[in-house]
């Protein structure tokens, strides 16, 4: 415990003899089933396929054989989370043991693919393990949350694996800085705690300063995610926000230290009329490349009880503007960690969410990269089956020119003769993209959730 | 002088509650100067019933907060609503949403409620014009029968109202009327009973006109009235459980 917590915590007022200890526990289990076709990466040239004919093996076979066959895929995960809160007087801690088993590993989403369980975070403490099951089968615990937090006259602190979260860009988040969800997460219902320690300081109704340090390393699960040779605390999040209201406006401004680059930001939620608008803008200075932007600005309108619009535009100075050049950029460190997914420069998203009956809604959202052009089409149902369960069924595609298959040669062992497939260059790889969303695999799914 | 006629008829007319009067208490029936309530909402329609727990502060008619407690799914989701601004607070994600007035239009989680009943935005003794349509001695069920059409500026939508009143200033029904005076709903009030040392219905239910069968319940499972609260209640800190 920091001293700085201990302090706090004397500060707090002494509960009151026999104040209670109360005891929560809640907790969820979620099965998803998720099937699709991904894009077909390779093929052979004309040469190879002379001489695999040659050979007398199918070129269908022999890609297979080479794991590079673009089959359509099945996955099943199943997932679990307890949450144990006990609370005495001032003071809280809360425990989540997140759990999942998949029939095969969880995307990070990193790349904006994720089913949002089984999802890692930045772990300073490494609290994550996967035990070896012997069958296909990959299971993995994390304790994902693990706070130790007080609730003092004007200020909040919070110490341990926590969400924290910044910023108001729907879609789109400048200041969403550690660990945001990428644009196709299917469940967003919990997001990944890291280790932070956060304090929260209140003046009258509406103002308060939010100071954080969170450890936002590499995003690996169950490993030591400091990188080797890099100081632990290069890859703090140092952050400091601070907002008020102005009438029916929110202010807020944002200043950090960012992985060891300085971050600035500010943004505005606000209404005019029925619709409400929002704003946000990040200036990160980083200590090698050049200065980049973020900026996003959207609206949110209920046309009707039933309907609710939300729209965003969103641009950035980091990212490519050529197709050629996206997968340097998704392969970028901060794409990698997490910090944003956005490969593109220019972006506009739109999302329609429809009460079909009281118990079922509807969505659909299109974000969309502008310059490409290429679209993510997202459509969901979900039903609240009873007062604890809820099933979606859902459905992602990318739209927009897919990759061009890229050739592949067999290079002949100089020594031997004997051919053997020749890897294929980045250059070619980048080459084959042709949109930043034509990346994207058609994908559908099926969830069933039950809390308790 | 007066003659002792003259004197019970002066008291008796003393005694007899305004218009005023009685919407004032209609509007403050489950919420005083300052409330701190738990209560169960039912939700019973032809295909589901659902039902939620919520805990919910308020201080006259601009500041409510309210945190859902069952059920497990959405427990710790808050809403806090002071003067014009709105704020939703999400736990599972740690984030804090500005919520337009203009969003705020539409039916409850799934229920007969719309948002303005739970923070109770429109007074019905400030924001309608009124007329006492009838009076106990003048309909068979002994109540004040009072119409009520909004005030032009008022935020409500709803065309007309008409309210029923016991002479002691505790509401019966309320019926809900569009702008061309189709009924669209009636809420109820039942289960009086002393709580907090005041005489409260104990149940509030909503009947939608064009659903027989259907209904919205609010049951109070406590509530404290005119209670000192503390002024952290009605701010961002108090959104986070």
């Amino acid at each position: 415990m920091t001293p700085l917590l201990l302090v706090s915590f004397a500060l707090a007022e002494e509960p009151a003899a026999g104040a209670p200890v109360e005891l929560t526990v809640h907790g969820n289990l979620k099965t998803f089933v998720l099937g699709g076709k991904p894009h077909q990466w390779f093929e052979f040239s004309d040469g190879a396929e002379t001489l695999l004919g040659s050979l007398g093996v199918d070129p269908d076979e022999a890609l297979d054989a080479y794991g590079l066959a673009a089959d359509p895929f099945a996955e099943g995960v199943a997932s679990g989370r307890l949450q144990v809160g006990v609370s005495y007087g001032a003071f809280r801690l809360d425990l989540h043991w997140a759990g999942s088993a998949a029939s095969s590993a969880p995307s990070t989403g990193a790349a904006g693919f994720g089913t949002g369980v089984g999802l890692t975070a930045p772990e300073l403490v490494p609290l994550s393990w996967s035990p070896d099951t012997g069958s296909g089968v990959t299971l993995r615990h994390r304790i994902d949350r693990l706070v130790l937090s007080a609730k003092l006259p004007h200020l909040d602190v919070a110490l341990g694996r926590q969400a924290v979260s910044f910023g108001v860009g729907r879609f789109f988040t400048p200041l969403d800085l550690v660990s945001p969800f990428g644009p196709a997460t299917i469940d967003t219902e919990w997001k990944p705690g890291v280790d932070a320690l956060r304090l929260d300081a209140y003046a009258g109704m509406a103002t308060k300063v939010t100071a954080a340090a969170a450890w936002a390393g590499k995003p690996v699960f169950g490993d030591d995610a400091r990188d080797e040779g890099r100081p632990v605390l290069d890859d703090l999040v140092l952050a400091a926000f601070a907002q008020t209201t102005v009438g029916v406006t929110d202010l807020g401004v944002f200043a950090g230290d960012v992985r060891s680059e300085a971050v600035f930001g500010l943004n505005a939620v606000s209404a005019l009329g029925p619709v409400g608008v929002h704003a946000e803008a990040s200036l990160t200075l980083p200590n090698v490349d050049d200065p980049f932007v973020r900026a996003v600005a959207g609206a949110d309108w209920r046309p009707g009880d039933q309907t609710t619009l939300t729209g965003e535009v969103y641009a950035q100075s980091f990212g490519a503007t050529k197709p050629e050049d996206y997968l340097d950029a998704l392969d970028s460190p901060r794409v990698k960690r997490g910090e944003l997914w956005e490969a593109g420069q220019l972006y506009a998203a739109v999302a329609v969410a429809q009460e079909i009956t009281p118990l079922v809604s509807g969505n659909v959202a299109v974000i969309s990269n502008v310059r490409d052009p290429s679209a993510l089409l997202s459509v969901a149902i979900a039903w609240n089956v009873a007062d604890n369960a809820d099933v979606a069924l859902g459905a992602y595609a990318g739209l927009g020119a897919a990759p061009d298959p890229i050739a592949l040669d067999f290079a002949l062992d100089p020594n031997t003769g004997a051919p053997s497939l020749a890897a294929p260059t980045d250059a070619a790889l980048s080459d084959a993209v042709n949109s930043e969303f034509g990346l994207y695999p058609a994908m559908g799914f099926v969830q069933a959730k039950a809390y308790f | 002088m007066l003659t002792p006629f003259a004197l019970l008829l002066g008291s008796a007319l003393a005694a007899e509650p305004t218009i005023e009067e009685l919407l004032a208490a209609t509007d403050d029936v489950a919420r005083g100067t300052s409330s701190d309530a738990v209560m169960e909402m039912h939700v019973k329609t032809a295909n589901y019933e659902r039902t939620m727990k919520m805990h919910a502060w308020s201080s006259g008619k601009d500041k409510t907060l309210i945190r859902i407690l069952e059920p497990a799914k959405d427990a710790g989701i808050a809403t806090l609503k002071v003067d014009d601004n709105i704020w939703n607070y999400l736990p599972k994600v740690d984030r804090t949403m500005k919520v337009p007035a203009g969003m705020m239009s539409g039916n409850w989680m799934g229920s007969h409620l719309t948002n303005d009943d739970l923070v109770k935005e429109s007074r019905l003794s400030e924001d309608f014009t009124y007329t006492l349509t009838s009076r106990p001695k003048e309909n068979p069920e002994g109540l004040y029968v009072i119409t009520l059409v909004p005030k032009p500026e008022a935020p409500v939508v709803w065309g007309s109202i008409v309210a029923k009143i016991r002479p002691d200033k505790l509401p019966v029904s309320i019926a809900y009327n569009d702008e061309k005076g189709k009924a669209v709903r009636t809420m109820t009030f039942a289960d009086f009973k002393s709580m907090d040392g005041r005489m409260v219905p104990g149940t509030m239910t909503i009947l939608p006109a064009d659903k027989p069968g259907e209904f919205t319940s609010m049951t109070y499972v406590s509530i404290d009235f005119d209670v000192k609260l503390p002024d952290s209640t009605f701010t961002l800190q108090a959104l986070k459980p």
